[in-house]
């Protein structure tokens, strides 16, 4: 015999918890590029110069 | 409500059965400095092209054809006394002399747009004077004011100027230490047009260099560096001697690679393929492997090692400019045995199925109990031996309700419990979706696809990855096809790379918007991949496939259906939050793909970041501080998809989602066919419009329990499903 059981944990929770990772991640991926950059010789900035 | 459910283990499952064998020639040092006939391989980013004339020793002893110099009656002589005289005999190496400085001459005729030029003077007084020797230019007027001139200065720099701005000044000799040319004649070639936007200057004492007009668009493949005009030229003190001659090209010539070792020996060699990436100029490239030590033989299978030769037939005096070349021989597939599948279900404990937000974690588990049983059940089913259910990895499983396919999946590696009882042992296999497929496929060759469409280039790594089941968006979006160099490509696969990595860049890069994942559709596990845009895959304007109810009797009262069937439209244990902003500042970093020099593209929410925004006009994304995003994605190979990449992503990242988890009796079917998925757009009662980002994720497994009066069939029926969405629309 087989029985349904809810699916223990939240997904919602989830995808909360890697939202969170990802936020934390994404500034350190910003500090890694930026310390590892050379000067660049194309840059844009999309607030002024769209 | 009865349906049939299968666990259906070892079925067909296409796959790769030996790579593709391939070898990409780009770089100035992947190319052979021994086999070559009438080719030139410039140095600094590795273009080949047909041997400018000047450059042949058939220039030397011949005055025709191809080897023509202009004579005095090709020129418009504004002022002076110009003789003409021949350098070799008979006649034919035309020489113009002027004692007087500063007489600027122009041709009679123009020239075709980017015509390259061929200008060689006498070097007069002692050789190591530093100054303007030549001055010349590709215009109709002779003073520099317009179009493309140079100032040439033997002894330093040539200096490239454009409308009269100096926009570039480069070596004459290749390097800054001064040399000896006192009495010697010196020349120079240049040849614009070459990598778009570029110029190329050779010059006798060993200079050789690129100068790009940064004000050329290089993605633009109709871009010219020089019109259809004249030229002139000037020497601006002492006296002249000049030679001048618009440079042709022989018909045809080839270049070797250095030594290539294939992966492997082909199994087909007539099945190889050529993507020669060149600026034609209205001629031809194509490209084979050769014997290592004989270009002049086709490679025949019989050793790994080999050459690339690529062959390059101009048209009408001009070259074509050939970058990079690819030979490959296709992958071979091949289905798994799927000639005697074993159904788990009988055997199975437990099964848990989770489709999370992210591609790669969707997986069912599959504990089953009493591995003999499953292996005499087996046998029943034809295996001529035994399954190995607790030793093998990787191996097929297509889940199926009423005969529709829910899940193609391939398995990972089994965890055995060992119990004294055989009854009681255990085998439990996670079954990974379709991704596992391109997770698992490593290109061993690299692969170029500068140029392609978009959409053919993810089906083009779906194929190579063995996955031919897709739904993907209609899209116009060209990859692009900056002329590669050195090595550098806009869109390629690296050795070792996977074929899941390079989708996931190539979507970053290109498609920052776009939703991408495997979901089982009309039969097979298919790789969907679309955005929301009106009429995407994705598009919140779209009817929902599915209305879910608050009660069971308000879906009966709507539906007009009995309690069984609405149950499979009701939703329950809602709720809904808001996310937190990933980033309110984007920036993408790439590299230039002629000098590897990064490029930055960034884009800010300062609406977001304002820390003195009154509360009452706080935007929804309000965070009042600064939350970086960096990315460095190689496949940002020009500002234009460095702008469309950080525009998606800032899109995408800087807005306030607001997320819902809610469950359902069972898993959600459409029309009683396909499981509800993620991806989906559903509308859910009084709430409002939701796209699924994760789901389903159910969990079901077998008590002992005797008295429980519900059939296997009814139970599996009844699995409870989560699903997560995210608020697309109102109602």
């Amino acid at each position: 015999m087989i029985r349904p059981t809810p699916k223990k944990g939240s997904t919602l929770g989830s995808i909360l918890a890697d939202r969170r990772r990802k936020i934390m991640q994404n500034a350190e991926d910003y500090r890694r590029n930026e310390t590892q950059k050379r000067q660049p010789v194309q840059s844009r900035n999309l607030n002024t110069d769209p | 409500m009865q349906i049939d459910l299968n666990l259906n283990l070892d079925t067909a499952q296409r796959r790769v059965k030996k790579s593709r064998i391939a070898a990409l020639v780009g770089a100035y040092d992947e190319l052979s400095p021994n086999y070559w006939v009438d080719t030139y391989v410039e140095k600094s980013a590795g273009t080949t092209l047909l041997m400018p004339a000047p450059l042949r020793p058939a220039w030397a002893t011949n005055f025709t054809g191809i080897n023509a110099r202009l004579a005095k009656t090709d020129f418009v002589l504004t002022s002076g006394t110009w003789l003409q005289r021949s350098l070799n005999a008979p006649t034919g190496d035309w020489i113009l002399d002027l004692q007087a400085a500063n007489e600027p001459v122009i041709t009679s005729a123009s020239y075709g747009a980017n015509q390259a030029w061929f200008i060689k003077w006498m070097v007069y007084g002692n050789g190591h004077d530093n100054f303007t020797q030549m001055w010349c230019g590709m215009a109709t007027v002779t003073d520099g004011g317009t179009g493309v001139a140079l100032k040439l200065n033997p002894t330093g720099a040539v200096e490239v100027w454009k409308d009269d701005v100096l926009v570039g000044r480069y070596p004459f000799c290749g390097t800054t230490r001064d040399q000896d040319i006192s009495g010697k004649y010196v020349w120079a070639c240049i040849i614009p047009g070459i990598r778009r936007n570029g110029l190329l200057i050779i010059t006798s004492q060993g200079g050789e260099f690129i100068h790009y007009f940064d004000d050329l668009d290089e993605t633009d493949s109709s871009i010219e560096v020089t019109p259809a005009t004249k030229f002139w030229w000037n020497v601006p003190e002492g006296q002249a001697s000049v030679q001048v001659a618009p440079i042709k090209y022989p018909d045809t010539g080839y270049r070797c690679s250095k030594s290539i070792f294939l992966g492997d020996i082909p199994d087909d060699l007539g099945a190889a393929t050529y993507n020669v990436i060149a600026t034609l100029n209205g001629g031809s490239t194509s490209a084979k492997f050769v014997k290592r030590y004989d270009p002049t033989t086709d490679y025949d299978g019989a050793i790994v090692a080999c050459r690339m030769k690529i062959t390059l037939n101009g048209a009408a005096g001009k070259t074509p400019f050939v970058y990079a070349s690819q030979v490959e021989y296709p992958a071979l597939y091949a289905d798994t045995d799927g000639s005697s599948p074993t159904d788990l279900l009988p055997f199975t404990q437990q099964c848990s199925l989770t489709v999370p937000e992210s591609p790669s974690g969707v997986q069912l588990e599959v504990a089953v109990k009493n591995p003999e049983a499953v292996q005499a059940a087996a046998e029943l089913a034809g295996v001529g031996g035994d399954m190995k259910l607790a030793i093998i990895e990787n191996r097929p499983l297509q889940a199926l309700i009423d005969g529709v396919l829910v899940f193609d999946g391939v398995g990972g590696e089994p965890e055995f419990q060992d119990h004294w009882n055989e009854e009681n042992k255990h085998v439990k296999i996670a079954f990974r979706d379709p991704w596992a497929l391109l997770e698992e496929f490593r290109y061993r060759d690299p692969k170029v696809w500068d140029g392609w469409y978009f959409i053919d280039w993810i089906i083009d790594v779906l194929n190579d990855a063995g996955v031919v089941h897709y739904v993907i968006q209609a899209d116009p979006f060209q990859i692009p096809d900056v002329p590669p160099g050195n090595g550098r490509y806009n869109l390629s696969a690296e050795r070792g790379e996977t074929a899941a990595q390079i989708l996931m860049r190539g979507f970053e890069a290109y498609a920052g918007l776009w939703r991408y994942f495997f979901r089982p559709q009309g039969g097979f596990h298919r790789f969907i991949a679309g955005d929301d845009s009106p009429g995407g895959l994705f598009d919140p304007a779209a009817t929902p496939v599915l209305k879910l109810y608050e009660t069971l009797q308000g879906a009966m009262d709507a539906l007009g259906v009995d309690a069984a069937t609405a149950r499979s439209h009701v939703f329950r244990d809602f709720s809904e939050r808001p996310l937190p902003i990933e980033a309110n500042f984007v920036k993408i970093t790439g590299a230039d793909l002629r000098n590897g020099d990064p490029i930055e593209v960034q884009k800010s929410d300062y609406a977001s970041m304002d820390p003195t925004k009154l509360v009452a006009d706080r935007p929804d994304n309000w965070t009042g501080s600064f939350r970086p995003l960096g990315i460095y994605n190689r496949y940002v190979t020009s500002l234009n998809v460095g702008k469309r990449a950080c525009e998606k992503k800032f899109d995408q990242c800087s807005k306030k989602y607001f997320c819902a988890e809610f469950g359902m009796p069972f898993m959600g079917r459409i029309d009683g066919g396909d499981l509800l998925w993620r991806g989906h757009i559903v509308e859910i009662e009084n709430r409002g419009i939701y796209e699924l980002i994760a789901g389903p994720t159910s969990d079901i497994h077998r008590v002992n329990d005797p008295d429980l009066d519900v059939s296997i069939e009814q139970l599996y029926s009844s699995a409870p499903a989560h699903y997560v969405g995210i608020r697309v629309g109102t109602v």
